[in-house]
């Protein structure tokens, strides 16, 4: 389908959500509606597992659906639609955490009495060790601990993780999304597989492997 | 912001090539590189085999499944704070929005949540600039609704004689005995109570399309909008008020099935002049069809019933479960047939499921096998997503009549 029509590339031919964008820029409602309803799981599961609250989450899906918007005079398609989305979507999460963590920092004296409870890795190594009360963990378990694996990784680490396994971007996309170069795309994935080997590497090596390992 | 610095690290040099390995990130060279040593050496291979493994662990996170609560809740959001406070450099905010706050208003408050509806809407009114002429616009979509369905077709209409002109034609009226009562007639006396009930079981879609009618509806000059409103009482007031709707509607869809240049010609013509052009329409055969010979309609149809079977969970994904079952009870002849028809409303609609590079590479091919005129017809559109566009119609209209004898559908090359 690429032939010589693709010469240039040209997103709005290959990029269906790129052409509703168009539409919403020409003040179409449904188009806009659409779009907000093809990307409303995506991007609510990953905002999810960055800010790690899905009210904040949500109210992050939001205000990025609403920031596509009001761009939308300016648009110009000079990139996959879920890219820029998913850029403002970054942006946005950023502030979040930051904004958290300034109201953690009042917290941390009360969370240190109670040990471990509040930190995730510390309860991922509990479990991994076999002092959590029955090893046999089932999927919801093994849900959990993967979930506490990613919570594990730094937020950039995080952030690259998730958008090369649930929206299967490549390293180009992301280095876009994330504002890094490519290369640095590559090194942060490493480092993140590491990360989650390590932490990983307990449980999954006892045998104990998720039903739904692909 | 170390974690993004490259490695210096042998071991870990090796563990992000394997990396990108496992992501398809590798350039050619450092593929066979890599390759080669997993071939050779078994702890880079045990190495490569826990990378994926935890790689895989991940599958177990929950996707997310949002209601349709939240695209509209997100929408209406969207359209509140944008008229509220738009950004500099939008100076000419569209129609929709302006409007949108009001109507989401009307349609959530009203309609989405019944009672609670209302409280909603006393809300709501409180935030909107316009709150003013919600009462009225309210009571309008009320009064009005049976005419707001149906808005689209009462504009290709120009008065009753036309509509019993159509229904003299044979093509309508063979059509109209048996097509399903669009319930004009029936709803002519719903109450307020009975529209608003109406409009709550009525699905996002469908409200979204009453609302495009509405605004479509304001847009026309107020002279336009009582001669539409006259053409639609008038309507209900004759005795064949039944049969007449149906002409109505049956018209609408077989002008949407039109080219644009047969639409405008249609439009420019009035009265009887425009009853002869429709005749002229109906006996001549349609103009694309001398640029596909037969043999061209099967390899297009083959090539759809192809894309159909290889994306055949992806296209049952929008089909609701009693459909689905029917489908899959059906032999495998009637089966392909109804996963093409999906499939073509599907392509209709946006052309992503012919994006993966497989998809492509068939669509060149099956270009490849169809004859020089169709080619040089296809040559003659802007974009692949046009020739596409023409492809499925050429084959929807083929089904429409039936040209794609059931003897050459089954005869693959």
């Amino acid at each position: 389908m690429s032939g010589s029509k693709t010469f240039l590339k040209n997103y709005e031919e290959e990029d269906a959500d790129v052409r509703l964008m168009l539409l919403v820029q020409k003040g179409d409602a449904n188009a806009f509606e659409e779009l907000v309803s093809r990307y409303q799981n995506r991007l609510l599961g990953v905002l999810e597992h960055l800010v790690g609250k899905r009210d904040l989450a949500e109210d992050l899906a939001q205000e990025v659906f609403l920031r596509v918007y009001r761009a939308r005079d300016r648009y110009v398609p000079n990139a996959k639609f879920s890219t820029w989305l998913f850029t403002i979507a970054n942006n946005l999460a950023s502030n979040a955490r930051r904004s958290l963590a300034r109201r953690r920092e009042v917290h941390v004296d009360q969370n240190n009495s109670d040990g471990i409870a509040g930190d995730p890795l510390a309860q991922l190594a509990l479990a991994a060790s076999g002092q959590m009360p029955s090893r046999q963990l089932d999927n919801v378990e093994t849900c959990s601990i993967v979930q506490l694996a990613i919570q594990g990784l730094n937020d950039r680490q995080r952030m690259a993780v998730l958008l090369a396994k649930f929206e299967e971007m490549s390293y180009a996309d992301i280095a876009e999304v994330m504002q890094l170069s490519p290369q640095a795309v590559k090194s942060l994935l490493s480092r993140a597989r590491s990360s989650l080997r390590e932490t990983l590497a307990a449980y999954v090596q006892t045998g104990q492997q998720p039903r739904n390992n692909s | 912001m170390v974690d993004d610095q490259p490695f210096t690290d042998e071991a870990e040099q090796l563990n992000e090539q394997l990396s990108a390995y496992i992501d398809g990130e590798l350039s050619p060279e450092e593929n066979l590189r890599l390759e080669k040593q997993l071939a050779t050496d078994e702890k880079i291979r045990d190495q490569l085999e826990v990378l994926k493994r935890n790689w895989g662990v991940l599958e177990v996170l929950p996707r997310e499944n949002v209601s349709s609560r939240f695209t509209a809740s997100t929408v209406e959001m969207v359209a509140i704070r944008a008229a509220e406070n738009p950004t500099i450099g939008e100076p000419n905010t569209p129609g929709w929005v302006r409007l949108r706050p009001r109507w989401l208003i009307i349609l959530t408050a009203a309609f989405l949540s019944g009672a609670v509806g209302y409280v909603a809407s006393s809300t709501i009114t409180k935030i909107s600039p316009i709150s003013g002429l919600l009462e009225n616009e309210n009571t309008f979509l009320l009064k009005h609704l049976n005419f707001l369905e149906h808005f689209t077709e009462y504009q290709l209409t120009e008065n009753i004689e036309f509509l019993k002109q159509l229904n003299e034609i044979e093509y309508f009226s063979s059509r109209t005995k048996v097509a399903a009562d669009p319930g004009i007639v029936q709803r002519k006396s719903a109450s307020g109570e009975e529209s608003r009930t109406r409009i709550h079981r009525m699905d996002l879609g469908e409200r979204n399309r009453i609302h495009k009618n509405y605004l479509g509806f304001q847009a026309l000059p107020k002279e336009e909008q009582e001669q539409l409103l006259l053409l639609h009482s008038d309507l209900l007031s004759l005795q064949n008020a039944e049969i007449l709707s149906k002409v109505l509607i049956t018209y609408s869809r077989w002008y949407q099935q039109l080219n644009p240049s047969q639409q405008v010609e249609i439009t420019l013509r009035t009265d009887d002049n425009k009853i002869a052009y429709i005749q002229n329409i109906l006996t001549t055969p349609p103009l694309n069809e001398k640029f596909f010979s037969e043999k061209d309609l099967i390899v297009i149809h083959h090539w759809l019933e192809d894309v159909a079977l290889r994306n055949e969970k992806k296209i049952l994904r929008g089909v609701d479960k009693n459909r689905k079952e029917t489908i899959a009870q059906l032999n495998d002849r009637d089966k392909t047939r109804q996963l093409v028809i999906l499939l073509m409303r599907i392509l209709n609609k946006n052309q992503r499921l012919l994006a993966t590079s497989n998809e492509r590479k068939q669509y060149q091919q099956m270009k490849s096998r169809l004859s020089g005129s169709c080619r040089r017809k296809l040559s003659n559109e802007l974009t692949v997503n046009d020739e596409i566009d023409l492809l499925v119609n050429t084959i929807r209209r083929a089904y429409r009549n039936d040209s794609l004898r059931a003897s050459e559908m089954n005869k693959r090359e």
